[in-house]
C-alpha cells in the first residue's frame, strides 16, 4: 500500500516536536534536581568538616556564627531555586506556545504537550503541584472557570500544606528521639518526602533550611549547657544577674525552657531579652500574670548562641491558678512555646503561595495597589537575599578599619559586572523581571506596565539598598563618635536587622546611662 | 501545527535558557565553595588555637 504523500510528514512531525518536550522536561527536572544537590552536597561536605575538625561543639557554633555559614549557604540555595524556577516558567511559555500553534493550525490532532512527555519522566511530573504557578493560571483563565478552578486550587493547596505539615511532624519526631540526627540525613528524608508528595523545589529547599537554623538552634543549646551545666550558672550567664528564687531549666530539642518560681527572675528574663524598650507599668503587672512567654527576635542574649532558643515560664503563676493541676498546665506550657520555636522556622514553606495569591487575587485593583504590593514582595526578597550580609559585611569592614568608611560603601556597591565581589542583587533584578509575579503584571496592565517594574526593582533592589548601606556605616560611626569602640557597635549591630540600625542606635543611645548604671550594678553583685 | 522552523527554534531557544541556567549555577557553586573555604580555614584556625591552650 503506497503512503500518501504528507503521511510522513504527519508520523515525523509529532516526534520532532516529542523531542523538543522531551529536552525541555528533562531539562526542567534537572534544573531542580541540580540546584537542591548544590546545597545537599554542600551540607555533607560540612558534616565531614565539623566531624574531622574534632572541635568542641561550642567552638563550631561560633565558627558557624562568625563566618554566617547558615545565611549564606542559605541565600545561594535561594538564588539556586529561583534560578531553576524562572527556567521551568520560560519552558512552560514555550511549550504553551507550541500547544497554541498546533490548535490553530488544527491539520491533525497533536499530541497533547503532557502526553508527549516520556513515561518515566511523567510519572515524576504529573502531580506536582506549583501553587504559585497554578494561581496565576486561575487568574488567566476564563471568568467563568475561576470558581471552580480556585476551588479546587485551594483543595489541592490544604492537602500539600497538610502534607508539608506532617512532614514537618515527622522531622520533629525524629529529632525528638535524637536530636543529633546528622543533618545530612534529615535532608535525604526531606527528599524522600518530596518525591512521594510532589513538593516543589523551592519547598525542600525551605525544608532544608528551617532544619539548619533547628540544627544551630540545638548545638547553641548544647555548647551553652556544656559550658554553664548548672542552672543558676546558665541564667546568669543569660540575664546577667543571679536568679533571686528557684529556677529549673529543661533542654529540649528546639528550645532551653526555664521555669522560674520567682516572678522577678522570670520578669528579668523578659527585660534582658527586650532591654531597649521602655515598659509602661502597666505592662509590667500583665507579664506578672503570664503563664509562659518564647522570646524570638533580636538577639539580646548575653548568649548569642541562644538566638530564638529561649523560652521562660512563669511558674508560681501557674501554680497559683492552677493548684494541683499546675504540673500538667506547665507541660502544656512548654509544648505551646517549644511550637512557637518550631513554626517560625517552618513558616516560610507555606509563604510564599499565599502571598502570590494576596498579591493578584483581588478583583478590580489598580495598578498603583498591585504595583505596591509587588514592592514590598520585593523587599521582603532582598531582606531575605541581601540585608543580613550586607550587615555582616558592613560591621566586619568598619571594625577592622583597613578601608575608610567612603571606600567600604563603593566596595559593597559596586556592580558585578564592574568586578563587585557583593553584588547580591544583580542576579535577583533579572530574576524578578523574568519572574511569574513579572508577568502577570504586565499581563494584567499592559506592555507599559514593564517600565513600572523596572522602576520599582530599581528602588528597591539599588536605591534603597544603597541608602541602607549608606545609613548602615553612618549609624555604625555615630555609635562609635558616641563612645563605643569598633567591636562594641559590631557587637549591638550584629544582632539588630539592617533596616532597623537607625532606630535599634536612637533606642541605645537615649537608654544609655541607665544601661551604665545596670552595668555598674551587675559588676558590682 | 507548527513546523520544522519553529519547533527548531524552540528547541534552540530551550538550550539557551538551559545553558544559561547551567552559567548561573556554575556561579552559585563557586560562590558556594568560597564559602565552604571561607569556613574551613576559621575552623583551621580555631583548632590551631585550641590545640595551643592545651
Amino acid at each position: 500500500m503506497g503512503i500518501e504523500k504528507g503521511s510522513a510528514e504527519k508520523i515525523s512531525q509529532p516526534e520532532t516536536q516529542a523531542a523538543v518536550v522531551e529536552r525541555a522536561a528533562e531539562a526542567v527536572l534537572a534544573a531542580e534536581e541540580e540546584a537542591g544537590n548544590l546545597d545537599t552536597e554542600a551540607q555533607g561536605r560540612i558534616d565531614r568538616m565539623e566531624d574531622e575538625s574534632g572541635l568542641p561543639l561550642g567552638e563550631i557554633v561560633d565558627a558557624r556564627r562568625k563566618t554566617g555559614l547558615f545565611d549564606k549557604l542559605g541565600s545561594v540555595a535561594f538564588r539556586a531555586s529561583v534560578s531553576a524556577g524562572v527556567l521551568r516558567e520560560r519552558f512552560g511559555d514555550f511549550l504553551d506556545g507550541l500547544a497554541r500553534t498546533e490548535e490553530y493550525m488544527g491539520e491533525v490532532a497533536p499530541p497533547r504537550v503532557g502526553g508527549m512527555i516520556p513515561a518515566h519522566l511523567r510519572e515524576r511530573i504529573k502531580d506536582r503541584f506549583y501553587p504559585e504557578l497554578d494561581i496565576i493560571r486561575i487568574l488567566n483563565a476564563p471568568k467563568m472557570e475561576r470558581r471552580e478552578r480556585l476551588r479546587r486550587f485551594r483543595e489541592k493547596l490544604a492537602e500539600q500544606t497538610a502534607n508539608l505539615a506532617r512532614m514537618q511532624a515527622e522531622l520533629i519526631r525524629m529529632l525528638e528521639a535524637n536530636p543529633d540526627t546528622p543533618l545530612i540525613e534529615l535532608f535525604k528524608f526531606v527528599e524522600e518526602k518530596g518525591d512521594e508528595h510532589n513538593f516543589t523545589g523551592e519547598q525542600k529547599m525551605m525544608a532544608r533550611s528551617a532544619l539548619r537554623l533547628c540544627r544551630n538552634r540545638r548545638d547553641g543549646i548544647k555548647s551553652a549547657r556544656e559550658k554553664y551545666p548548672r542552672d543558676e550558672e546558665l541564667f546568669e550567664a543569660m540575664v546577667g544577674k543571679k536568679p533571686k528564687g528557684r529556677i529549673q531549666i529543661v533542654e529540649r530539642p528546639a528550645v532551653l525552657y526555664i521555669r522560674c518560681w520567682d516572678p522577678d527572675d522570670y520578669e528579668a528574663i523578659y527585660m534582658r531579652h527586650h532591654r531597649h524598650i521602655q515598659f509602661s507599668e502597666a505592662k509590667k503587672k500583665a507579664l506578672r500574670e503570664d503563664f509562659g512567654t518564647f522570646l524570638y527576635g533580636d538577639e539580646n542574649s548575653f548568649l548569642p548562641e541562644l538566638h530564638n532558643a529561649v523560652a521562660a515560664e512563669n511558674s508560681s503563676e501557674i501554680e497559683a491558678e492552677r493548684g494541683e493541676d499546675s504540673e500538667k498546665t506547665s507541660q502544656k506550657v512548654m509544648a505551646h512555646e517549644e511550637h512557637h520555636a518550631i513554626q517560625q522556622l517552618f513558616v516560610k514553606m507555606t509563604r510564599r503561595p499565599k502571598l502570590y495569591e494576596r498579591i493578584f487575587s483581588a478583583e478590580g485593583q489598580s495598578m498603583k495597589e498591585v504595583a505596591q504590593r509587588v514592592e514590598s514582595y520585593l523587599r521582603s526578597e532582598r531582606e531575605e537575599i541581601a540585608d543580613n550580609r550586607a550587615r555582616s559585611e558592613i560591621t566586619a569592614y568598619l571594625k577592622e578599619k583597613r578601608l575608610s568608611p567612603q571606600r567600604v560603601f563603593e566596595v559593597l556597591t559596586r556592580p558585578k559586572n564592574e568586578g563587585g565581589a557583593y553584588d547580591w542583587l544583580g542576579d535577583m533584578k533579572w530574576f524578578f523581571l523574568n519572574s511569574v509575579v513579572a508577568k502577570e503584571f504586565v499581563r494584567m496592565f499592559g506592555g507599559k506596565s514593564e517600565l513600572v517594574l523596572g522602576k520599582l526593582a530599581q528602588k528597591v533592589y539599588e536605591d534603597e539598598y544603597r541608602a541602607l548601606i549608606r545609613n548602615g556605616i553612618d549609624v555604625f560611626l555615630a555609635l562609635e563618635k558616641s563612645g563605643f569602640t569598633a567591636e562594641e557597635a559590631a557587637a549591638i549591630l550584629d544582632r539588630v536587622p539592617l533596616r532597623d540600625w537607625g532606630r535599634a542606635a536612637k533606642r541605645l543611645l537615649e537608654a544609655r546611662p541607665r544601661e551604665k548604671a545596670l552595668e555598674k550594678t551587675a559588676g558590682e553583685q | 501545527m507548527a513546523n520544522n522552523n519553529q519547533t527548531g527554534d524552540i528547541s534552540k531557544k530551550i538550550e539557551e535558557e538551559y545553558r544559561e541556567f547551567l552559567s548561573r549555577l556554575e556561579a552559585l557553586r563557586k560562590e558556594e565553595e568560597r564559602i565552604i573555604e571561607e569556613y574551613k580555614e576559621n575552623l583551621k584556625h580555631r583548632k590551631d588555637a585550641w590545640l595551643k591552650e592545651d
